[in-house]
């Protein structure tokens, strides 16, 4: 499993596991469910045009193992997309913990970036919501910038509460200065 | 169809090779493709997941959506 992988600190605690929106993945899987329900559209299509097709001297009922294969096929092939969908949601995640902010972008499969920001390193913390449903449904973009001699931003889409999600990372930060016992301005240059 | 009926057009697919053989071609094809992809979804969950529920939930959804179908397309490519 995931967390065996990263590899926790001794006393290192998750404060929140994020993954996108509900609705980002409800738009991708709605998708799917179209593909799916496709061949069935075609097939009421061809029983309502029968005599259409008969009169061209096709007779559907000659193929039915033949659109029964390619139907069979198609929804394998829905279903397979279906759940590359799901799994790119469900292992696409932020880890928020008491010292560090770990990203897993699980782009496709084999391809996977995982990003470590330690929380003293970091600045700036800004979210936007964008349009009217991220606004209704309150999800969003969240960005941040960390500090060193090579600056490294990083943004993510389509994140549940972002302002939430903005608050506990700044408290979070808070607490590990206050640990290090480091003031936030020493920080900055 | 220049007078060519039905079951003659499923018979062979422009004289290249029987329809029956390019669709068992297809389902092997299809088949490759479905184990490939299953060890690739299976791989992926059992060592990124972060959830042992999760995991074992979609494992088995995928499996009892779609084990049923490449058997129903084992079956239909074998009645050809």
């Amino acid at each position: 499993m995931l967390f065996e992988k990263i590899q926790m600190e001794p006393d290192e605690e998750v404060l929140v596991m994020v993954r996108k929106h509900w609705f980002v993945i409800l738009v991708e899987l709605f998708g799917i469910f179209i593909l799916i329900l496709l061949p069935f559209v075609a097939l009421v299509g061809f029983l309502i045009f029968q005599q259409t097709f008969a009169t061209l001297g096709i007779d559907l009922y000659q193929f039915a193992n033949l659109i029964g294969f390619g139907v069979v096929a198609w929804l394998l092939l829905s279903l397979m997309g279906g759940f590359t969908i799901w799994t790119h949601y469900y292992l696409d995640l932020w880890i928020v913990t008491d010292r560090r902010i770990i990203l897993v972008d699980q782009i496709h499969f084999f391809s996977r970036n995982v990003s470590v920001f330690r929380l003293e390193r970091m600045q700036d913390i800004e979210y936007s919501i964008k349009g009217i449903i991220p606004t209704l449904l309150n999800f969003g973009t969240l960005k941040a910038q960390t500090a060193g001699a090579h600056e490294s931003n990083f943004n993510s889409k389509g994140l549940p509460d972002p302002r939430g999600l903005q608050s506990t990372i700044q408290k979070a930060m808070d607490a590990r200065m206050a640990t290090l016992h480091v003031r936030p301005d020493e920080l900055l240059p | 169809m220049n007078g060519q009926s039905p079951v003659q057009l499923t018979d062979s697919l422009g004289g290249f090779m029987p329809l029956a053989d390019v669709i068992t071609l297809l389902f092997y094809i299809t088949a490759i493709i479905y184990i490939i992809y299953s060890v690739i979804l299976y791989y992926h969950w059992t060592q990124y997941g972060t959830n042992k529920a999760v995991t074992g939930l979609t494992l088995i959804s995928y499996g009892l959506t779609t084990v049923p179908l490449i058997l129903i397309m084992a079956a239909l490519t074998f009645s050809f």
